[in-house]
């Protein structure tokens, strides 16, 4: 349909890497306001990755102002081989497992702290709730809003190497080659990985769909 | 060596669509006769469409507004030089500070010229006029303040004479150098100071006052009495050394009380030798003239009608004066009058107009060609010099007309400047009760020395600029 209307997705993409490369040469000559400019242009996408990855929109959001003032910091070591988009988003998975590694620490002593319910009384699913399984489903209002809490509980309790995968390759829809050079593993091991993250993420919504779909043939 | 694609590598590539067409129809081949295949690429199919599915959440708006103001630069967003904003803010600036500037200019006194300062100095030299009285210390005037307001604005005039001339034109010296005292040198020139009705101070020095003494005591009605006529009983020499010491102690205290007045004596005198005292500008107990002077201690005698009363006072120094007697005694055995090497005395007559300096000059000049000493007149061309000046100047209506005239030459914003410096002037002539006088006084010291004493001290002296008033001839026989 895009297509029909005129969109070219190549020449977008173009489009899009030209100004990310002003924005960065700009930016390396001192002018912060191109450095934003860019950021401007990528910051709900690392926030939606971000927040695929935290399950939380609050790290989530700081997670993502982390990213850009690394980047911004870091922004002398940018190298033109990659997209701007790729460097930033290595930038955030790093930040992103970072932050996971500590909140597994943190869980062993606070578990019960993650799963305690909000003020308002109405629990909402932490993406490492590993209590909630699929069949547990919340009684919400909208069939689809359910569904997407249970994918990202499922998520969440995926380990972070195939969480990584698939948030980049299925939500992300960032090509193997570059996922492959951001995860430095060659394309086959990139695939396998992937096949076996899919498994592994199918085996947590086995329950819901069992409940709700019929696996089509 | 590339391993072959395994099954999941194939599934991935067959559900991305990125397999040829070989390897498709083989795939689809195997998913037909492999249920586990098939059930496989489901799995595949629904995880990829439930991740798929999810909602591409925007970055909430305050996290995107803080993270903007982190990024952008703290500064506002830069203007361009060609910005009409630019053009405003100067033009804003420029009014600013031109308004400023009239305002100043027109709050501030304007620029006085240099007849305005004269102008201006005519009024504060009438201010000054009104405190102006005989007391000692203001009744004699500089050079400088009581000159003609015109010499003022004379280029190279006044301010030069006041510059180069301060330490000798106020205060000229005249040295009289005496080869044999006798001792009425200074006598005399009290005497002519009085018939001038000059006002004067005599510091005599220690040796010559006692002869005065002696002098006065022996012949009460004064005049001119010589050394041999006096005799009394001859003083002891440790009486007389003593008398000295104590001599040159008061004058020490009298020349720190009075240090202004005691730096011409010190020069006029020259290095006193070994054993004579210094002259002090303060008369000591014993000078005849500050008896004279009566109550007050200043020292400031006058001498019309005071030789009777001089000679009263002294009486009662008669027993001091016969201690002496041996010492004049001495000095008539051994041919009277002064050792050459004596400083007599010294003379210092205030407030004198040029006209009386002039009679001093001629006095003592005329005294010179009668006797045996000479006058060393130094500061003789300076006077003379300032008196042209003072001639040459416009009188006082002349200098009124002149400022009236600048008056009505200036602009209307100067007018108000030049209206009140003639109101001052005018205030000033109606407090004045003393008509204004420009004309200058001196403070004349008058030497008399030793000619063995002049001889040392001379030569420190500037030289006299001109050889008129040295009538000394030079075959003068010394002592």
């Amino acid at each position: 349909m895009l297509a029909a209307a005129g969109f070219n997705p190549q020449a977008a993409q173009q489009t899009a890497a030209q100004r990310d490369q002003d924005c960065i040469r700009k930016a390396l000559s001192g002018d912060r306001g191109a450095f934003a400019d860019l950021a401007l242009a990528w910051q709900d996408r690392i926030f939606n990755a971000l927040r695929k990855m935290t399950g939380n929109e609050q790290d989530a959001a700081d997670l993502t102002q982390e990213t850009f003032l690394r980047a911004l910091s870091g922004l002398a070591s940018f190298r033109n081989e990659s997209s701007a988009y790729t460097w930033l988003f290595r930038i955030a998975m790093n930040l992103a497992a970072s932050r996971h590694r500590q909140l597994v620490r943190r869980k062993t002593v606070q578990e019960s702290q993650l799963r305690t319910a909000n003020a308002d009384g109405v629990e909402r699913p932490g993406i490492f709730d590993t209590q909630r399984s699929a069949g547990e489903a919340p009684e919400c209002s909208a069939e689809k809003q359910e569904r997407n809490q249970v994918v990202l509980a499922a998520l969440g309790r995926l380990n972070e190497e195939q969480r990584k995968l698939l948030v980049m390759r299925d939500i992300e829809q960032i090509d193997y080659q570059q996922i492959a050079e951001m995860l430095n593993v060659p394309l086959g091991t990139l695939k396998s990985r992937l096949f076996r993250a899919r498994l592994a993420l199918r085996e947590e919504l086995k329950g819901y769909f069992e409940a709700h779909e019929t696996v089509t043939p | 060596m590339s391993q072959p694609p395994n099954m999941e590598e194939i599934l991935i590539d067959y559900l991305d669509g990125t397999l040829d067409a070989t390897r498709r129809r083989a795939v689809e081949t195997l998913l037909k006769h492999d249920a586990k295949m098939r059930k496989a690429l489901s799995v595949m199919r629904q995880v990829r469409g439930a991740l798929g599915d999810l909602p591409i959440e925007p970055m909430p708006a305050p996290a995107a507004i803080a993270l903007q103001e982190q990024l952008r630069p703290p500064t506002e967003p830069s203007i361009p030089l060609y910005s009409p904003k630019w053009l405003i803010r100067l033009a804003a600036a420029f009014a600013i500070a031109v308004t400023a500037g009239l305002i100043i200019w027109s709050v501030l006194p304007p620029p006085m010229d240099q007849r305005t300062v004269a102008m201006n100095s005519v009024s504060s030299l009438a201010a000054r006029s009104v405190a102006f009285d005989t007391k000692k210390d203001s009744s004699v005037a500089k050079l400088g303040d009581t000159m003609e307001p015109s010499l003022a604005t004379r280029a190279g005039g006044p301010e030069q004479l006041r510059a180069d001339d301060a330490a000798s034109e106020n205060e000229p010296t005249l040295m009289v150098v005496v080869a044999n005292d006798i001792g009425g040198t200074e006598r005399e020139i009290r005497n002519l100071l009085t018939l001038n009705n000059i006002n004067y101070e005599s510091v005599p020095a220690s040796v010559a006052e006692r002869v005065e003494v002696a002098k006065e005591v022996q012949t009460p009605g004064g005049g001119f009495a010589s050394d041999a006529a006096m005799g009394a009983a001859a003083p002891a020499p440790a009486a007389l050394q003593a008398d000295k010491e104590k001599s040159e102690e008061k004058m020490a205290r009298s020349a720190s009380e009075a240090p202004a007045a005691a730096a011409p004596s010190a020069v006029a005198a020259g290095p006193a030798p070994a054993g004579h005292v210094t002259p002090s500008p303060v008369p000591t107990p014993l000078a005849p003239s500050a008896r004279a002077a009566g109550a007050g201690g200043g020292g400031q005698g006058m001498g019309g009608g005071s030789r009777r009363d001089t000679a009263q006072a002294l009486a009662s120094a008669k027993p001091i004066a016969q201690q002496f007697g041996a010492a004049t005694e001495k000095r008539s055995q051994t041919g009277g009058g002064r050792t050459a090497s004596e400083p007599y005395g010294m003379v210092v007559a205030r407030n004198v107009t040029p006209d009386q300096l002039g009679k001093i000059r001629s006095g003592l000049q005329n005294a010179s060609r009668a006797g045996n000493l000479r006058v060393v007149d130094p500061s003789a061309n300076r006077v003379t010099q300032a008196q042209t000046y003072r001639k040459q100047a416009p009188d006082r209506s002349e200098q009124t007309n002149l400022n009236q005239r600048q008056v009505q030459t200036q602009s209307p914003w100067q007018y108000s400047n030049s209206q009140a410096i003639q109101n001052s002037q005018e205030l000033a002539q109606n407090t004045t009760q003393p008509p204004i006088s420009y004309s200058p006084r001196y403070d004349v010291t008058i030497v008399v020395q030793g000619e063995g004493a002049a001889a040392a001290s001379i030569p420190t002296w500037p030289a006299p600029a001109t050889t008129s008033n040295s009538t000394l001839p030079s075959t003068n026989p010394a002592p």
